[in-house]
């Protein structure tokens, strides 16, 4: 048995508008690497760790390189941008690298780029999860299925994310409620982190009078848009259907964010959830998280936290089989099919395709509230959407639509009952 | 069928982005007619005047004075100003060696002051986005038929308006403001006319930098700042200048309002096209009017 460190890649915005999603990122590598050390490392051998940055995907790329080829990593965990996991997740094939994408969720990834992987994997729940999540989050707690009508207004950011939460919330409301039954109002996509005076948009979503407004501005975007719609007075006139809004930094992104309105958090965590008394794997987490950064863990800490322990778990299974410390094509074997509960639930890896290597989990919509005890809205009445229902399952074999570009668009429009909800 | 109320707000907010864009706007131009340089870095400064008001400023008076509207509407950009001020200071000597280089010289210095600064930012206050906006909320809204629009709006709109009013008594009553206006004639007859052009280049670079911080600061209670800020200020600002013309006091004015006004008109009829629009009325006015809709570069 070796007795040397483990390498550690780890790669995540440190700059630039994605830096409120890298930073805590990089926060639940690290939390994942020193708990871990603490208690011996995996095996014995401790984990050493190299922090590189994200940036565009040919930089992005290169430093992915550079971790493998002169850092000589063992296992890598990053990225955020659904740019970037499109350009890494071939170089991780071509490279041999065991490599956990913690983010960069398009669905396009695993259906199109890399549709049988071997060495790269991915955390988060895929993207059209998203828009499906905070759509049915919305009928449920809105009690949207009661009306005979549903004007929608649309504002997303104009690029890859933006436009598959769009297309997904849509069909999802199209196919739920009736085609009849909705109606869009108004759609607009901002240029992501290009606009800070979201004034004139707020003004021509207001005079189309819609019921919902669907969104999944995120960021210092959601930010700025709900702080001047508030001057404007918009949320006493429509109900705010984010699906990403409450998933970063709860602390910072969404202190005095108005009340009563669907709080989405990219369909993965908010550290709330599950109820830590009833589950202590997430208890423990927030608790440790807090303890070392100062502030709660959000859905991309989360993320890197399980990745780490998903490769621990992966090396001690596989040599409770061998013996010895594996080989990686051991520990991949180990991986597929595998089911780990991390701080938020059970979370399983796919072995098969469509979406081989794609990590599931169910996602959770709620209720915006302002919460005294913290300082900032937080998600109450919590309603889980179970991934099983919502998502293409191992097996499915359509093609992806030709407009939204995913299978998950074609799997609602030729699977789903209209006017019937799924969950 | 569209409602006055609704004609109302769009005006408003016509308004509004012409404030916001004509404190960005102005000191770019200011400098690039005094001194021949396009400096990247403005919108930079902008951004600190914002960073200053959310992680300073406004701390600085709640502490001293409470959270009261009046002073939290009139100290933080002014707090914000200096600050821009001083840091222009710091930089001033930078702009000297530029002053007279070639294009390649000032455009990599300062693109490169612009990067440092976003590093700054992020050194100092980190990378989540920042807000202070007890200012913009404590104002309120006033109600216009069916829509709210909020007071604190109005405010940044007065406040440019009595800005313009001021640049202008200063630049063209008096002496300090004729000579800014001759240096950006030509300089080198008003070195020889025995000015002290060195002093005449610093107010420039100073007054450039208050106007940026103090619109940096009226602005970010409506707003947040986040790390990327000056890189997109920049482009916007690039667009205001040219289609109002590259060193003109009149164009930044035109440039901000025709773009506040295409921005409304798309929004209304064809969101998607947003962006696009403004940028084809820029390669148009380059093609057809390189010199800008401002009437050119006077002062």
């Amino acid at each position: 048995m070796p007795t040397t460190p483990i390498k550690a890649g780890i790669q995540a915005y440190l700059t630039g508008g994605g830096a409120i999603w890298g930073k805590p990122m990089m926060q639940g590598a690290v939390l994942a690497i020193e708990e871990i050390n603490e208690r011996g490392g995996i095996l014995g051998r401790k984990i050493e760790y190299v922090v590189k940055p994200e940036t565009s995907p040919e930089e992005t790329v290169r430093e992915y390189r550079t971790l493998v080829l002169d850092e000589k990593i063992d296992f890598y965990v990053g990225l955020i941008s659904s740019s970037n996991t499109p350009a890494v997740g071939p170089v991780a094939e071509e490279l041999q690298k065991l490599s956990f994408f913690v983010d960069g969720c398009t669905d396009f990834l695993f259906e199109s780029v890399v549709p049988d992987p071997r060495f790269c994997f991915r955390i988060t729940n895929i993207q059209s999860a998203d828009g499906i999540s905070a759509a049915l989050g919305a009928i449920k707690l809105l009690n949207l299925m009661e009306k005979d009508k549903v004007r929608i207004a649309h504002i997303h950011p104009d690029y890859a994310y933006g436009r598959n939460a769009h297309a997904h919330m849509q069909i999802t409301f199209e196919k739920v409620l009736g085609k009849d039954r909705v109606e869009v109002v108004y759609e607009a996509f901002p240029g992501l982190f290009k606009v800070t005076d979201f004034t004139p948009y707020i003004t021509e979503i207001i005079a189309s009078k819609p019921d919902i407004l669907a969104s999944s501005l995120w960021g210092a975007d959601v930010v700025n848009f709900y702080k001047q719609a508030l001057g404007y007075g918009l949320f006493d006139k429509m109900k705010f259907v984010s699906c990403i809004a409450h998933g970063a930094s709860p602390a910072e992104a969404v202190k005095d964010f108005p009340d009563g309105h669907i709080a989405g958090v990219h369909a993965n965590y908010f550290f709330l959830y599950p109820e830590w008394d009833k589950y202590p794997i997430n208890k423990a987490f927030v608790e440790n998280y807090y303890k070392r950064w100062g502030t709660y863990p959000d859905s991309p800490a989360e993320g890197a936290y399980v990745a780490v322990y998903m490769y621990k778990t992966a090396v001690e299974k596989a040599y409770e089989v061998l013996g010895k410390w594996p080989e990686v094509d051991d520990i991949i074997k180990m991986l597929e099919g595998m089911t780990i509960y991390g701080p938020a639930g059970p979370i399983h890896v796919r072995a098969r395709k469509p979406n081989k290597h794609q990590c599931y989990k169910d996602g959770i919509v709620g209720l915006s509230k302002y919460d005294p005890r913290y300082g900032f809205s937080v998600l109450t009445n919590p309603v889980v959407i179970p991934i099983s229902r919502i998502t293409v399952p191992e097996g499915w074999e359509g093609t992806p639509d030709p407009k939204a570009g995913t299978l998950a668009y074609s799997w609602i429009r030729e699977t789903w009952k209209e006017g019937v909800l799924p969950v | 069928m569209i409602e006055l109320g609704e004609v109302v707000v769009r005006i408003y907010n016509i308004f509004f982005g012409t404030s916001v864009l004509f404190l960005i706007a102005v000191g770019l131009n200011l400098i690039y007619g005094v001194m021949r340089i396009v400096n990247l870095t403005h919108p930079a400064f902008f951004t600190l005047g914002c960073y200053t008001v959310a992680g300073l400023g406004v701390g600085i008076v709640i502490s001293l004075l409470g959270t009261s509207l009046t002073p939290l509407l009139i100290i933080p950009p002014l707090i914000a100003a200096l600050i821009v001020v001083i840091a222009s200071l710091i930089v001033f000597p930078l702009f000297i060696y530029m002053s007279g280089k070639g294009d390649e010289v000032q455009l990599l210095v300062t693109y490169g002051l612009l990067l440092i600064f976003e590093d700054v930012f992020r050194l100092i206050w980190g990378v989540e986005p920042l807000r202070a906006s007890q200012a913009y909320e404590m104002a309120g809204s006033l109600i216009v038929g069916e829509y709210l629009i909020p007071v604190y709006n109005i405010y940044v709109i007065l406040s440019a308006l009595i800005l313009v009013l001021l640049l202008w008594l200063l630049l063209f009553k008096t002496k300090i403001g004729i000579l800014i206006r001759a240096s950006s004639m030509d300089i080198e007859m008003t070195a020889a006319l025995g000015a002290d052009v060195k002093k005449v280049l610093l107010v420039t670079v100073l007054l450039a930098g208050f106007l940026a911080g103090l619109g940096g600061g009226l602005y970010l209670p409506s707003a947040s700042v986040m790390l990327g800020m000056s890189v997109e200020l920049l482009v916007l600002a690039f667009v205001v200048v040219v289609i109002g013309g590259l060193g003109s006091f009149l164009g930044s004015f035109v440039g901000s309002f025709i773009v506040s006004v295409l921005r409304t008109i798309t929004l209304m009829l064809f969101p998607e096209l947003e962006l696009a629009l403004i940028y084809i009325v820029a390669i148009l006015i380059l093609t057809f009017k390189p010199e800008g809709l401002g009437g050119g570069r006077k002062w």
